[in-house]
């Protein structure tokens, strides 16, 4: 064992934290992780604090904030890829600021320099969830849960089923990484939702604009990161147990996940994980709502292996929903569309059950990651392949049920990705890699039509450079795709298999410029270039939506979208008021959507057609957050989100966008002694403006216009509950307070259901460890 | 000693960037639309002798990606009269074309056929048949024939209708599997 030779020398400065008559348990920790001989930021890295048993993440900058600490001795670890595992004792007894120095053992610089140089995320408009925000929000779909990013909605088909929407962008548009791992689940209808456990994220990263370079094609909306807590360094076993309960819907979920790093083994650390979830008919104010409910049924197992030089990983998880969707929106024709729209009562009776009756989805996704690291002269290099493999059952209401679904969706994905992320040569450092992707697209025989077979191979390379000096960084990117399509559709009266062969290649760029003006004040300006090619579903569809009692029709001559974009962000902190405003413009050409055409007379009556076609639109808007300290205990933060979405070629509103929004969060924080600590209470209202910004045709196209304006006021309460040694996390939300009844334009269930009532959530966190505490 | 992991790295892959590659997926299955229905039939008779069927009938049904063509006879009935009629679902784009109206008989209780005219005075319709709770069904009907004239009839098939004694398609509720209308004349 070199474990000793390659321990990080810890250099510790404290700095003069100033000191000043406080209750025990309101100190702050504030810190940075820095590299030793160039005062670097360390990123990405997690602070550890064993006797909390809590993680922080250090920002691009290096820095990280510990709020609420007591007097008292406190082990504070850092993990960073690459760099072996640091701890450090700290006795606070006042607020206090520190810097991680991380380094090598001087004999160890006359060879090989070894650092890690991870590349953070492209300097981009950006938010994270962490552990905590992610905590607060847990049980609830990953759409719903990044609601509470500024500049993210959900749209959604019911409470159940809800998919980010990113600056007016969704589906196709956003790219999701699944521990590093492109999401690759169907998520080309509107009432996909991204099958993924939230359970799984220590943290959740939005990327809000186009970030094509580093994440591929498509990200033309932006990219969700979920990253896991990376795996545990220390010899033993600690994990977490989560429990939440909803009123509403009387809906439970459980999650655990342990993890555990060998003693006589320490290279190798391995973690398991499961969440259960199971919830009924929901219920809006005054009404149940028919086949409502949902059961999830997840699980994923994680192990590493680290030497000072290399290692490798292996990651499994598999995800499994089946979800009931709402019966009264299963329409046969346009009269039927008609009648449950003008109904003031839900058309189908219902009273509460947990069972799930047809129409429902059961999907299951499964992902298997491997990855390889080294570092040598050149760097640090990467090796990932994953495997991803997507069923997707949809059952429609039928005449005979013989147990069939009306839809079984295979989708197979694996992907490549080679990364190489370079030592400085210059003063420019940056990273390299070449990714590819393989993926086939199956349903079965006898399905009813969606979405035809097909086959696609890609292949892209792309260089990410980024130069600092003095107080700004310059980062420029480009990238290089090709990705070909086999299709098979079966056409005409025969059914005859038409084979299409589709090759796309196109390039995209990026150039981010970050200034810190001063050390509180700082600002970024971001210009990208993405592009994506059209779907399966945009070139093909030719089926009909129950739902909107609407025959959808793919184009085979669509040209891929085009992106230019924009953004421009500032962030300014000062002792009480932190404030953060973003700018952004987005101009798409070819710009895919959905245009009405005429209405079509079949057996069943009349139904509405759209075509898939192109224009130019330009999106813009800003996102307004502001922080305001008044005093120890009192915390509020205001939040805007503006959206103009226009269709160039028509001088018109894009239909299908994100009304304008704010929200106020006031937050009373108190100790009550030692059992009782981080004591809070919360009241977070929103106010949704109504979508007034519409296209002129459209009564044609989308009966009735958008819902009215609402308000919506939620109350929270939590505190840590401290029973001996072991926190447990206790905190009581009120969604919906006042069984307020409001409908949401991005809500596909806006025109026959109002959005769930009220709704009481309690949740419960219990991390333990059985880690010896080593430290001397 | 570092480069010799880097070099394993590469092999690996090319190898399976190749190997992936390779994997082609097998022979692409065939879409079929679901519990399709592309033809009404009424077949009409009376105790004079009277034997006839009408047909609204709708090329490929739907869920293809151009509508098909309608073709549908017109329902020639003597004026004040009363005539059996029953009511029958094909899906010709099978081959041999399957009879689905047994399969909607069996579920009764779960379907309702709903008839109407315009004028409302052309035609009434009485006793329809049951399913098997004694409510109304009317997969066989019977047509009452007013003054000479002309005008509109649609028959609609409900499924899960809310209300089951409903005697319009706007009170009925459910999911609409057929919607069609004939024209209709009384001479």
């Amino acid at each position: 064992m070199h474990r000793a030779r390659w321990a990080l020398a810890i250099m510790l400065s404290l700095a003069a934290g100033y000191v000043r008559a406080q209750s025990p348990c309101r100190l702050t920790l504030a810190g940075s992780v820095v590299e030793t001989h160039n005062f670097e930021p360390v990123y990405p890295a997690v602070v550890y604090i064993d006797e909390i048993n809590r993680s922080f993440d250090a920002d691009e900058s290096g820095k990280f904030h510990v709020d609420s600490l007591c007097a008292g001795r406190y082990t504070v670890h850092v993990h960073t890829a690459g760099y072996d595992h640091f701890d450090v004792l700290l006795d606070i007894a006042n607020d206090t600021t520190v810097r991680l120095r991380l380094a090598h053992e001087a004999h160890m610089l006359s060879q090989v320099e070894v650092r890690q140089e991870r590349i953070p995320t492209i300097i981009q408009s950006k938010e994270q969830m962490d552990k905590t925000a992610i905590a607060a929000n847990s049980g609830k779909t990953l759409g719903d849960m990044l609601q509470s990013v500024n500049g993210v909605n959900a749209m959604s088909t019911g409470p159940t089923i809800a998919k980010p929407v990113i600056h007016g962008l969704h589906s196709n548009r956003i790219v999701t990484l699944n521990n590093g791992i492109r999401q690759e689940d169907q998520q080309w209808g509107g009432e996909h939702a991204p099958n993924i456990d939230p359970f799984l994220a220590n943290n959740i990263t939005v990327i809000k604009g186009a970030a094509s370079v580093r994440y591929g094609t498509d990200a033309i909306g932006g990219v969700v990161l979920v990253e896991p807590a990376p795996l545990p360094s220390k010899p033993g076993t600690s994990g977490e147990l989560n429990l939440a309960g909803f009123s509403n819907n009387r809906m439970g979920v459980a999650s655990a996940m342990v993890e555990h790093n060998f003693k006589n083994v320490p290279e190798l650390s391995m973690r398991l994980q499961g969440t259960f979830k199971k919830g009924g008919n929901y219920r809006v104010p005054g009404y149940w709502v028919d086949n409502t409910g949902v059961e999830e049924r997840n699980y994923s197992a994680a192990a590493g292996w680290r030497k000072p030089h290399y290692g490798a990983e292996v990651f499994y998880s598999h995800f499994d929903t089946e979800l009931g969707i709402y019966t009264g929106s299963h329409t046969g024709n346009l009269k039927d569309l008609e009648a449950a729209i003008h109904s003031s009562v839900p058309l189908v009776p219902a009273g509460f059950t947990y069972d799930i009756g047809r129409p429902k989805q059961d999907v299951e996704h499964d992902l298997f990651k491997a990855k390889l690291y080294a570092d040598n002269r050149q760097g640090v290099w990467n090796l990932i392949y994953s495997y991803q493999h997507n069923f997707r059952q949809e059952y429609d209401i039928v005449r005979k049920d013989d147990g069939r679904a009306q839809l079984n969706l295979t989708l197979n994905t694996q992907t490549l990705n080679l990364n190489l992320d370079h030592k400085a040569i210059g003063g420019v450092k940056g990273q390299i890699g070449v990714d590819g992707i393989y993926q086939t697209n199956n349903f079965q025989n006898g399905d009813r039509l969606f979405i035809p077979t097909y086959n696609s191979l890609g292949g892209a390379a792309y260089l990410i450079e980024r130069y600092s000096k003095n107080n700004w960084t310059l980062e420029a990117g480009v990238r290089y795709d090709n990705r070909s399509y086999e299709m098979f559709n079966a056409e005409g009266p025969s059914q005859q298999i038409i084979r299409y062969a589709f090759n796309y290649n196109s390039a995209s760029a990026t150039l981010g410029f970050r200034q810190q003006l001063k050390p509180n004040w700082q600002w970024s300006a971001t210009l990208a270039n993405a592009w994506r090619a059209p779907q399966a579903n945009e070139l093909f569809s030719a089926g009909f939506h129950h739902g909107a009692a609407r025959i959808e029709l793919g184009n085979k001559n669509l040209r891929p979208e085009r992106s230019y974009n924009l953004n421009l962000e500032t962030e300014y902190t000062r002792k009480k008021l932190s404030a953060e405003v973003s700018l952004y413009g987005q101009y798409i050409r070819d710009y895919i959507f959905l245009e009405p055409g005429a209405d079509v007379l079949t057996i069943r009556g009349y139904f509405k057609t759209f075509h898939y076609r192109q224009t130019n639109a330009f999106l813009y808007g800003s996102d307004v957050s502001v922080g305001y300290k008044w005093t120890e205990h009192f915390t509020s933060t205001a939040k805007l989100s503006l959206l103009r979405a226009r269709d160039l070629s028509a001088n018109d509103w894009l239909i299908l966008m994100p009304a304008d929004r704010a929200s106020l969060n006031v937050r009373y924080g108190f100790e009550m002694g030692e059992v009782l600590q981080e004591c809070y209470v919360a009241l977070n209202a929103r106010y949704i403006a109504e979508q007034v910004r519409i296209p002129s045709n459209f009564d044609a196209i989308d009966y009735p216009r958008p819902p009215a304006a609402y308000f919506v006021p939620d109350a929270e309460a939590g505190t840590r509950l401290l029973l001996g040694k072991q926190p447990i996390y206790v905190s009581v939300a009120v969604t919906n307070m006042f069984n307020v009844k409001y409908r949401d334009y991005l809500d596909a269930f806006r025109y026959f259901i109002d959005q769930p009532g009220r709704n009481v959530v309690l949740r419960l966190r219990m991390p333990f460890s059985f880690i010896k505490d080593q430290t001397n | 000693m570092r480069t010799n992991i880097i070099k394993p790295i590469l092999l690996i892959a090319f190898t399976s960037l190749a190997m992936s590659a390779c994997d082609k997926g097998g022979e692409p299955a065939i879409p079929v639309e679901q519990e399709l229905i592309t033809t009404v039939k009424l077949l009409i008779t009376d105790n004079a002798g009277f034997n006839k069927t009408f047909a609204y009938k709708v090329e490929n049904g739907l869920g293809a990606t151009t509508p098909g063509a309608i073709t549908k006879d017109d329902v020639l009935l003597s004026p004040n009269k009363e005539y059996n009629v029953e009511v029958q679902l094909w899906n010709d784009g099978a081959n041999p074309a399957d009879n689905i109206t047994e399969e909607v008989i069996s579920e009764s209780n779960a379907h309702l056929f709903l008839f109407e005219s315009t004028p409302a005075a052309l035609l009434t319709f009485v006793n329809g048949s049951k399913d098997a709770a004694n409510m109304p069904f009317n997969q066989r009907i019977v047509f009452k024939t007013g003054e000479a004239g002309g005008g509109e009839l649609s028959v609609v098939l409900k499924h899960n209708p809310t209300n089951k004694a409903a005697q319009t398609t706007a009170d009925a509720g459910g999911e609409t599997d057929v919607d069609v209308s004939f024209h209709i004349k009384l001479q």
